[in-house]
């Protein structure tokens, strides 16, 4: 039911993160690009565990994490302390907050 | 002794009528006709028990190689007959998948004798007792109320071509509500090897049985079909190539600097999930938007429940439209007209596009499929990703429908069989009604957000954010709008003030800002394009045609099945998958430089305002975020390596 690939609007293609269209393709690249380079780079070209993709699109779990006290707590915040857990040495004994305020300090 | 000798006549015989031909014409016919014996499947063989008189014939369009009567003939068109006899048809290219004009020939003769066997209602014995019962059923008691499995089986006519589960799987799909009805028209209409199978379902069951017979790579193009012929023949040809364990596929995701060809293995797929986005006002998704997820396990995880964190490795299977205009119009969108096709694309995005832009929640609930259904659901998604090319009708043929297509064509699972539904959330009800989803992982929600059954809307956090936020600040403001209408300078005045926690919502409310901002930045781009793009001058010309050129060259990310050339059919196999990988990744640098062309010229038409009060904004997010690291490192905090 849901809407079209659409291509929607040359807005749409300027402002791709947002798009209220299913903006597959080239529509939504633009604007993403043009956020992401602010909210959150992400790069696959490194193997560095604060590069990873796991990672970097667990960070605004982490800050609602953060923010909430714990109460808010994402799938993508828990997929990603996982991988920290079985990755780096130094988090294997921290807490869930302390891992949470790392991925959100990237 | 006279039994058995009886008994070893029973089965087809085809017999040449040889009035006329000359011996080497005798001898080449009959050639054909003993390998066409050869390689027919032996029940076929022993259940169609008659002689068939196969002839030449110049009573057809040139054109045709051949045609069968209704029970016993067989013409062939002599047109062909010379180029049998010299042996040139045996070299003689065709550039159809068949390669040859005498394995075209060859073809030609069991396609019809197909057809003969097809009329002969050669049904197995559980499957005939199936067909006179729901016939009986039908005929007392009408449509209404017939047990699921006589969907139609009532007044069958024919051994394969009317058989529902043929149907579903050749692509002539259920209606909706309309019980167990079939479609007329076939969509799976790319990458076929001889589009004349659309045609009907007694064609397509001809010219599929000619590449069950000899094309060894049939059961690795169209998998369910070999697997659907070998079990009514319970055999199959003995030549068969060793297929992938892989299907390839176009991932359609909005991540330019990736290849776009993808590989499945059904064997990590661990799970499938039934994914519902929530509905909202916008009139295309007032019935929510229904999808599949695949919970794939990252490389080297076993197979298990810890995959479902593995977010990055998980796909979405979405039936969406395709337009490749700016303006969707709801009554096209009525009528069919926009194609729609199915998409793969990463979840992470699709969980961007649905709880941080739309600001709508998802639940993703796992269907209680077999391991065998859950890798059939695959295949039928591949296949369907590569033939499919449907109409859209956002009422009657909508994403909700389409999926239930696909699981049902994948699983085969009687429990589905009988579903009519037509909306998405609709179709959630009933597959939990039927005992196909578990909607239990729902029941605690905090659970669901941290296990990942439930992405939650972003509009709910805002919300969070702010409460924080006026709890550690002593902000005026009482609604969270009223804390995004303020400009980015006033917000930014009480950044220094914040602790890590009250910084961190701060960082998601100043996103939430700039996603505002580039909504209203959106709108007022769209209305200015539209204006003036049909006013010669209007100054879009230029973006206009970069648009234009963009809208072009993504197609293909739509219509995967036209960057393989028409060598092949059905899946891409490991041949082609090359051509595909150079096709992709050309195409893709291509639209990488486009994109940058627009987006300069795009932002060049932003109210000057705007454009300052986004880059205040922007400016708003980096500050924040260099507070926040400034105090995590104040306090001593890990650092990630």
């Amino acid at each position: 039911m849901r809407n079209p690939l659409i291509v929607a609007t040359l807005g749409l293609l300027l402002l791709a993160d947002v798009t209220q269209a299913q903006t597959l393709v080239a529509t939504s690249n633009i604007l993403i690009r043009a956020t992401q380079r602010t909210l959150d780079f992400t790069s696959d070209t490194t193997t560095s565990i604060r590069d990873s993709k796991i990672v970097r699109e667990a960070q605004d779990d982490a800050a609602s994490f953060v923010a909430s006290n714990g109460d808010i707590r994402g799938a993508h915040l828990e997929s990603a302390l996982n991988l920290l857990r079985t990755r780096v040495p130094e988090a294997r004994d921290a807490s869930d907050q302390d891992l949470a305020e790392a991925i959100l300090a990237l | 002794m006279l039994l058995l000798g009886s008994t070893a006549h029973a089965g087809l015989e085809l017999h040449l009528k040889t009035e006329g031909l000359s011996p080497a014409q005798q001898q080449a016919s009959q050639a054909l006709l003993d390998e066409a014996m050869q390689a027919l499947p032996p029940r076929f063989v022993e259940q169609l028990d008659r002689r068939i008189d196969v002839g030449w014939t110049d009573k057809m369009r040139s054109d045709a190689y051949g045609q069968a009567s209704l029970v016993s003939e067989l013409d062939l068109n002599r047109n062909l007959l010379a180029s049998l006899t010299d042996g040139s048809a045996a070299t003689r290219k065709t550039y159809r998948p068949h390669g040859t004009v005498r394995r075209e020939m060859l073809a030609t003769v069991l396609h019809e004798l197909t057809h003969i066997y097809d009329r002969s209602r050669l049904w197995p014995n559980a499957e005939r007792t199936l067909i006179q019962r729901c016939s009986q059923r039908s005929g007392s008691s009408g449509l209404i109320g017939i047990p699921d499995q006589c969907r139609g089986q009532s007044d069958r006519r024919f051994t394969f071509s009317d058989d529902p589960r043929l149907l579903d799987l050749a692509g002539w799909q259920q209606y909706v509500g309309r019980r167990g009805e079939r479609e007329q028209h076939n969509r799976q209409i790319a990458r076929s090897p001889d589009i004349y199978e659309t045609s009907s379902p007694k064609e397509f069951v001809a010219v599929n049985m000619e590449y069950f017979l000899l094309d060894p790579s049939y059961a690795c193009r169209r998998p369910a079909l070999y697997r659907y012929y070998k079990e009514r023949f319970g055999w199959a040809p003995a030549a068969k190539s060793d297929c992938s364990k892989t299907f390839a596929f176009l991932n359609a995701g909005n991540d330019f600097a990736k290849t776009p060809l993808g590989q499945v293995d059904p064997e990590r797929v661990y799970a499938v999930d039934y994914l519902l986005a929530e509905a909202n006002q916008n009139w295309v998704s007032r019935w929510g938007h229904s999808m599949l997820r695949l919970v794939i396990c990252a490389p080297g995880r076993p197979r298990g429940p810890d995959c479902r964190l593995d977010l990055d490795q998980h796909l979405v299977l979405s039936y969406r439209a395709f337009v490749g205009d700016v303006q969707l119009s709801s009554w096209d969108g009525l009528v069919g007209k926009y194609p729609s096709r199915l998409f793969v694309l990463p979840l992470a995005q699709v969980i961007d596009e649905y709880t941080k832009t739309e600001l709508r929640s998802l639940a993703s609930v796992p269907l209680k499929l077999s391991r065998d259904e859950i890798e059939n659901v695959v295949e039928r998604a591949a296949e369907m990703h590569w033939s499919y090319d449907g109409n859209y009708f956002f009422l009657s043929n909508n994403c909700a429908v389409e999926e239930l297509k696909l699981l049902r064509g994948g699983t085969n699972n009687s429990k589905l069989v009988a579903l009519d539904n037509i909306m998405p959330n609709g179709l959630l009800e009933v597959l939990k009604g039927r005992g196909l989803a578990d909607t239990r992982v729902l029941d605690d929600p905090r659970e669901a957000l941290r296990l990942g059954y439930r992405f939650d809307s972003f509009r709910d956090r805002y919300q969070a954010m702010f409460e924080v936020l006026r709890k550690q600040l002593p902000i005026k403001q009482e609604k969270v709008e009223d804390w995004l209408s303020l400009t980015a300078a006033q917000r930014r005045q009480w950044f220094d003030q914040a602790d890590l926690r009250t910084s961190a919502a701060l960082l998601l409310l100043e996103q939430a800002s700039y996603r505002q901002q580039l909504l209203l930045a959106q709108d007022e781009v769209k209305q200015r394009y539209l204006g003036a793009r049909e006013l010669k001058n209007g100054g879009m010309d230029k973006a206009n045609a970069t648009l234009r050129q963009i809208l072009d060259s993504s197609g293909f990310l739509s219509r995967p099945a036209e960057l393989l050339g028409s060598g092949g059919y059905g899946l891409p196999q490991p041949a082609e998958w090359q051509r595909l990988e150079s096709e992709t990744s050309l195409r893709q640098k291509q639209l990488h430089a486009l994109t940058g062309d627009l987006d300069k010229e795009v932002r060049a038409l932003l109210d000057p305002d705007r454009a300052a009060e986004m880059a205040a904004n922007e400016a708003n997010v980096k500050q924040i975020g260099e507070h926040l690291r400034k105090l995590h490192k104040a306090a001593g905090g890990l650092q990630l390596p």
